[in-house]
C-alpha cells in the first residue's frame, strides 16, 4: 500500500518524524507545501474510523492531543489551521487500497501574525517550500507537549 | 458561510429548533449546509437532478450535488479547542466522528463522507465555536481521486 510504504521510509530516515505511539505517526510529509504542514498515519492498515479498535481511539486522542497542542506553542496562540481526515469511500467497495490519514494544513508562516500567501511563482508555477520539512519537524519535535496556557 | 448562533448549553439553530442540554460532544445538521438537498434513495436524486440541471453546451458543465452536512460541537464549553480538551473529552470526540460515519455510511445516497475542522479567523472561522463539520456527498469528490491508487 503506498500510503505504508512511505510510511516505512520515514520511519526508518527519522528525518522527518515528529511523533509516534503504538497506532499512529505524526510527521511532516515529504511534500508538504504549508510551512507547518503534518500528517497522521496509522501503522496499519485501516481504510476507514470505524475500524479503529478502542485502543487505536486512545491512541488517536493522544497524536491529535499532541500535535494540537504543539502548534500552540509554537507561537502561544491558538493556532488556526483546516485539518481533515480522508477516508474510503462507504460506496459499499471494501477498498483495500485505501489508508486512512489526518492532514492539518496551517496557514501561518514565521510568527503569528505573518501568513503564507500562495502567490507569485506559486500562483502561476509549483507551490515552494519557505522552510524545510526537516527544520519543521526539528521545530515541532523541540515545543512541549504541555500546553503554554495550562502550564 | 456556516453561521450558528450558540448559546451554552442549549443551541437555537437556524432552523429555530432548540437543541437539548448536552454534557459531551453534540452532533446535529447543519443549517446553512453546503449541499442543499437531502437525498433519500436513487428514485429522489434522478428527480432533483432533472429538477436542478443547469443548462450547459460541451464546454460547460454543472449538475446537481446532493449530501448532508453535520455539525459536530466538541464539547458545551464551545470556546474550547482539542488542545485544550483532556484526552477522555477527546476520545468522545473520536468516537462521535465514528458514530456519525457509522450511520451516515450505511446510507446509499452518501458515498463520501469527509470529517473536517478550521480553526481560526485566519481560517474564515467568524466566532469561536470549536466543532468540526461533515460533507457528504454521493459522487466521489474529485479532489481525492488521486488517492486511489492501488498498491
Amino acid at each position: 500500500m503506498l500510503l505504508l510504504d512511505y510510511l516505512n521510509i520515514e520511519l526508518v530516515k527519522r528525518e522527518r518524524l515528529v511523533y509516534e505511539n503504538n497506532s499512529f505517526v505524526l510527521l511532516v510529509p515529504f511534500w508538504a507545501a504549508w510551512p507547518f504542514e503534518t500528517i497522521i498515519i496509522p501503522k496499519r492498515s485501516i481504510q476507514d474510523i470505524t475500524q479503529f479498535t478502542e485502543g487505536e481511539i486512545e491512541q488517536f486522542a493522544d497524536i491529535l492531543k499532541v500535535i494540537t497542542v504543539k502548534y500552540d506553542n509554537i507561537f502561544n496562540i491558538s493556532f488556526p489551521y483546516s485539518a481533515g481526515i480522508h477516508q474510503a469511500p462507504t460506496d459499499g467497495g471494501e477498498h483495500k487500497e485505501w489508508q486512512l490519514h489526518m492532514h492539518f494544513y496551517p496557514p501561518l508562516l514565521r510568527s503569528a501574525s505573518i501568513k503564507k500567501f500562495m502567490v507569485g511563482y506559486e500562483m502561476f508555477a509549483n507551490p515552494q517550500r519557505d522552510i524545510t520539512p526537516e527544520k519543521i519537524a526539528e521545530i515541532l519535535i523541540n515545543v512541549p507537549n504541555e500546553h503554554y496556557n495550562l502550564g | 458561510m456556516i453561521l450558528v448562533v450558540i448559546c451554552v448549553p442549549v443551541i437555537k439553530g437556524q432552523n429555530g429548533e432548540f437543541n437539548p442540554a448536552y454534557t459531551s460532544t453534540f452532533a446535529f445538521n447543519n443549517d446553512f449546509s453546503a449541499f442543499k438537498y437531502l437525498c433519500r434513495g436513487e428514485k429522489e436524486l434522478e428527480e432533483q437532478e432533472e429538477q436542478y440541471a443547469v443548462p450547459y453546451n460541451e464546454l460547460l458543465v454543472a449538475k446537481p450535488e446532493t449530501g448532508i452536512c453535520r455539525v459536530i460541537c466538541f464539547s458545551p464549553r464551545h470556546d474550547v479547542t482539542l488542545a485544550e480538551l483532556g484526552i477522555t473529552d477527546i476520545i468522545q470526540v473520536i468516537k462521535a466522528w465514528k458514530k456519525e460515519f457509522e450511520i451516515l455510511g450505511k446510507e446509499d445516497y452518501i458515498n463520501y463522507i469527509e470529517i473536517f475542522e478550521n480553526k481560526g479567523e485566519l481560517m474564515d472561522v467568524v466566532i469561536p465555536i470549536h466543532m468540526d463539520r461533515f460533507g457528504l456527498k454521493k459522487p466521489f469528490p474529485l479532489s481525492l481521486s488521486r488517492n486511489r491508487i492501488t498498491n
